[in-house]
């Protein structure tokens, strides 16, 4: 009985072991801080979302790792599609810049102050001179 | 591109929770003299439990930019402490009950001048800090 609990576990962490360690790319964790901002909006929930990631933020890494842990094994059988979301939002948010990066484009959505692809983007004005330039020529 | 500003976050200092305690707990020592002086109601003394936890906690939280409610409960748990370190040797008596209904009350009041904060932190106009 103990030997095969045993050879579960082992199992069990070796399979989870072998699961993590998706490879995103910049746009992607952009795609993916959208995403989870977008949805957070549309439920009217950035009060409690900002005042639970600013509380967590310290514990994203354990906790992102306990997710992975504990639940991502089971992510395959929702499907090819919520198990590649699923490893997506883990990785994103285990580091504290994405976090941060969600709070900040929260905090403008709901300021008004966001339109597409300009979330503190300091590289915007110099495009739209370029634009307006283009444009003379 | 999503980019992070580079401006210094200020954050409360020790002096900061302490000031908050105690004036948290000068709200419950006034009112604890006042109800020993004069015939009130005990249900008033909820809200005073209340304020001492809300007006405290929201002047500590104004004057920071973000990490409202974090910062919010630190100085809702000192002022607590605070107020049950001073309170406890004037107590009769099984006290638990009554700093059970104090942290309760204390937690409410820090919960409500966060949100009150937020609020003003996501408003169109808003700036707080």
């Amino acid at each position: 009985m103990a030997k095969s609990l045993k050879l579960g576990v082992i199992m069990y962490l070796g399979m989870s072991w072998f699961l993590d360690d998706v490879e995103i790319s910049d746009e992607e964790v952009e795609e993916v801080i959208l995403e989870a901002a977008q949805r957070i909006k549309r439920y009217g929930m950035e009060i409690p979302a900002i005042m639970a990631l600013e509380s967590f933020r310290p514990l994203m890494y354990v906790g992102g790792e306990l997710t992975r842990l504990t639940l991502a094994p089971f992510l395959p059988f929702f499907g090819s599609n919520v198990d590649m979301w699923g490893q997506k939002l883990i990785t994103v948010f285990e580091e504290k810049s994405n976090v941060d990066k969600l709070i900040l484009l929260l905090e403008q959505m709901s300021r008004g102050e966001y339109e597409d692809g300009s979330v503190g983007d300091e590289n915007k004005p110099e495009d739209s001179d370029e634009k307006e330039k283009v444009d003379e020529t | 591109m999503i980019s992070l500003s580079e401006e210094v976050e200020k954050t409360p200092s020790i002096t900061d929770y302490l000031a908050s305690a105690m004036l948290s707990y000068s709200v419950i020592f006034l009112w604890l003299k006042v109800s020993s002086i004069m015939e009130i109601s005990w249900g008033i003394s909820y809200l005073f439990f209340y304020a001492a936890g809300l007006g405290p906690t929201y002047l500590i939280i104004s004057r920071i930019t973000r990490n409202h409610f974090p910062v919010a409960m630190i100085s809702v748990f000192v002022s607590w402490v605070f107020t049950l370190v001073c309170l406890i040797t004037f107590t009769q008596g099984d006290p638990t009950e009554f700093f059970k209904t104090l942290l309760v009350f204390y937690i409410l009041g820090g919960l409500t001048a966060s949100i009150i904060i937020m609020r003003r932190r996501l408003s169109p106009q808003g700036t707080v800090g």
